[in-house]
């Protein structure tokens, strides 16, 4: 079985307090943040590694982002997959999700025919949940979000449960298709040393803008994108707001007294 | 005359049931149908019921436009998208909302492709700019900036928006609502590699951080494990639902969204929302703001969270938790 795994580099979310905003150029000031593979997609590459180990195959990770984004790339194969694509150009710069889409799905093609492609549900910065469904569009492939539970049968159909609000529905899909799984599928085992050492040998290719010569540039990046940002407006949520202060007790004190006066019994 | 126009809303309906968060999006874009002298449509998917069409109508709507189809009687991801793709593409609306749950979340995006066009992801705001042009804002980086969004070129533009962002307003009903009925073709012969889903109805029920009326809530500084043991004990001996915010999965002390609250989770009503070591981006402040009395503990004297509060407590969270619970086991 041949699986693609889609990550994304976001800043690191534990120490995301350090992203600072500069209104002025609406750049993010992220020097003092470093980028991760984003949450939700350590359990997508944990359920490729799953299904390989139970069918056989291989496992190839792809994303799209700047040279510097070769260090998470790295970071995944320390997980056991076997082989990752850097889609790396200026070219594919200011995409929004739909020309995002557009570039992984060309990256993929590129790279060789998969079974699978797994995403993580959603990334810890943007957070649209736009990708994964926009990925199978562009491919042509049947895609489901949401997923939290996934099974390969015998005939080679896969039985996908998957999230739908409070509730789930389960549907089988015919591969090849496109799942983006969340967090509760299942428990991330983390890399030894000796995954940690084996990556830094493994095959790693990286394919800029004229190397993918499918893709037309006018639907990466920039130019591919419909949406654009506009101004950056302050906001103000502003409540007459009252300090408490004193010790610890005094506050708790306080505090309890104010949950009481709203009418809330404990 | 400009080939696209109309404001279009996605309308769920299960059973007899109207979605409600339908009624907060026709809030919303009345406002925008005054500004553009447009039309507001409501898209169903299927054969909705004859009470859910009549509500439909006295909703305030101009127009009901129903994607007819057996397949589309209930959710498949491939066969709704195909079905509000072909709708627009006939009927050519220059803007379609929908709400950002489960079905709308996924359908959105597939749409958007098919269409090539732009979609902003849970919004929070839409308006007319100094142009004329269609804004959606949606929070940003850094806790207290809106981003503007705009879809200059392409059609329709899209946009979804978490339930709970706006209000319902009561709007007068239009004297003659069109009704236009089509019968998706596409759909006969299509058969799709997604076989038909089975609903699995969720019986651990768990109590909804949405419905609740009083809202605790653990921020970064309360993602340790035995500081947010504590926050979880508080609230169950206040009686109040825990709510998370995103820190606190990404550490693993939780492993759902289901009480992630803020633009990307749950927007949230309570009479009281309690939040520790929640620090305010702008995300969390939305889905916060309508909530009647807001506590916040941080000790962070500039966190974000203290400008959008009514009580404010520049403390270590621990020390506050503790004295807390001991106050509760006096």
């Amino acid at each position: 079985m041949k699986i693609a795994v889609c990550i994304k580099a976001v800043p690191d979310p534990k120490n995301s307090g350090n992203i600072q905003f500069d209104p002025e150029t609406k750049h993010i000031i992220r020097d003092n943040v470093t980028p991760v593979i984003n949450p939700t997609d350590l359990h997508a590459i944990e359920l490729a590694m799953a299904l390989k180990e139970q069918h056989g195959g291989e496992v190839s990770i792809f994303t799209m982002g700047p040279p510097s984004a070769e260090r998470q790339l790295r970071d995944a194969l320390a997980y056991g997959a076997d082989q990752a694509f850097l889609l790396s150009d200026r070219a594919f710069g200011g995409a929004d999700s739909l020309a995002t889409a557009y570039t992984l799905a060309k990256g993929i093609e590129k790279a060789g025919a998969f079974d699978l492609i797994i995403a993580g549900n959603e990334s810890s910065d943007g957070g649209t949940v736009h990708v994964p469904s926009q990925l199978g569009e562009w491919m042509g492939l049947p895609h489901l979000i949401e997923v939290v539970g996934c099974e390969l049968q015998q005939d080679g159909t896969l039985d996908v449960r998957k999230k739908m609000d409070e509730n789930y529905m389960d549907f089988q899909v015919k591969l090849p298709a496109v799942i983006a799984v969340s967090k509760s599928i299942n428990t991330v085992r983390y890399p030894n040393i000796r995954g940690i050492m084996a990556a830094k040998k493994k095959p790693l290719t990286v394919f800029s803008c004229a190397e993918l010569d499918d893709l037309d540039p006018a639907l990466a990046g920039m130019s591919g994108s419909p949406t654009r940002n506009g101004e950056l407006k302050e906001f103000s949520f502003s409540r007459n707001c009252e300090e408490l202060t004193g010790t610890p007790e005094e506050i708790a004190q306080t505090i309890l007294a104010k949950l009481r006066a709203t009418g809330i019994s404990f | 005359m400009n080939e696209y126009q109309n404001l279009w809303i996605y309308a769920q309906a299960e059973g007899d049931t109207l979605q409600s968060s339908f009624y907060e999006l026709l809030a919303k874009a009345d406002g925008v149908r005054e500004l553009k002298a447009c039309k507001l449509a409501a898209v169903l998917l299927g054969s909705p019921s004859e009470s859910v069409l009549e509500e439909v109508k006295r909703s305030g709507v101009d127009i009901i436009c129903i994607a007819e189809h057996d397949k589309l009687k209930t959710y498949h991801p491939e066969y709704a998208s195909m079905a509000l793709s072909e709708m627009a593409t006939k009927y050519h609306p220059e803007i379609i909302w929908l709400t950002a749950n489960s079905a709308g979340g996924e359908i959105a995006p597939t749409v958007a492709c098919r269409l090539k066009t732009g979609l902003v992801a849970h919004s929070v705001d839409a308006y007319l700019n100094a142009e004329g042009a269609l804004v959606h804002t949606v929070p940003a980086f850094g806790g207290r900036f809106l981003s503007e969004e705009l879809v200059p070129v392409q059609r329709p533009i899209m946009a979804t928006f978490k339930s709970g962002t706006f209000e319902r307003q009561e709007i007068s009903p239009r004297p003659d609502v069109e009704v236009l009925r089509e019968h998706i073709t596409a759909l006969d012969s299509y058969v799709s590699n997604i076989s038909a889903g089975t609903l699995v109805v969720n019986s651990a029920e768990e109590e909804s951080v949405e419905k609740a009326e009083y809202v605790v809530c653990g921020g970064l500084g309360a993602a340790e494990e035995e500081l947010y043991a504590k926050l979880k004990t508080f609230a169950t001996r206040t009686n109040g639902v825990l709510g998370y915010t995103r820190p606190v999965i990404d550490m693993g002390l939780e492993t759902t969204e289901e009480k992630l609250i803020g633009t990307s989770g749950k927007s949230i009503h309570p009479k009281v929302y309690i939040g520790f070591g929640v620090s305010g981006a702008s995300h969390h402040l939305f889905g916060i703001k309508s909530s009647n009395l807001i506590i916040a503990v941080n000790t962070d004297p500039d966190a974000d969270i203290f400008s959008a509060c009514d009580v404010k407590v520049v403390k270590d969270c621990d020390a506050i938790l503790t004295a807390l619970l001991t106050e509760l086991n006096r």
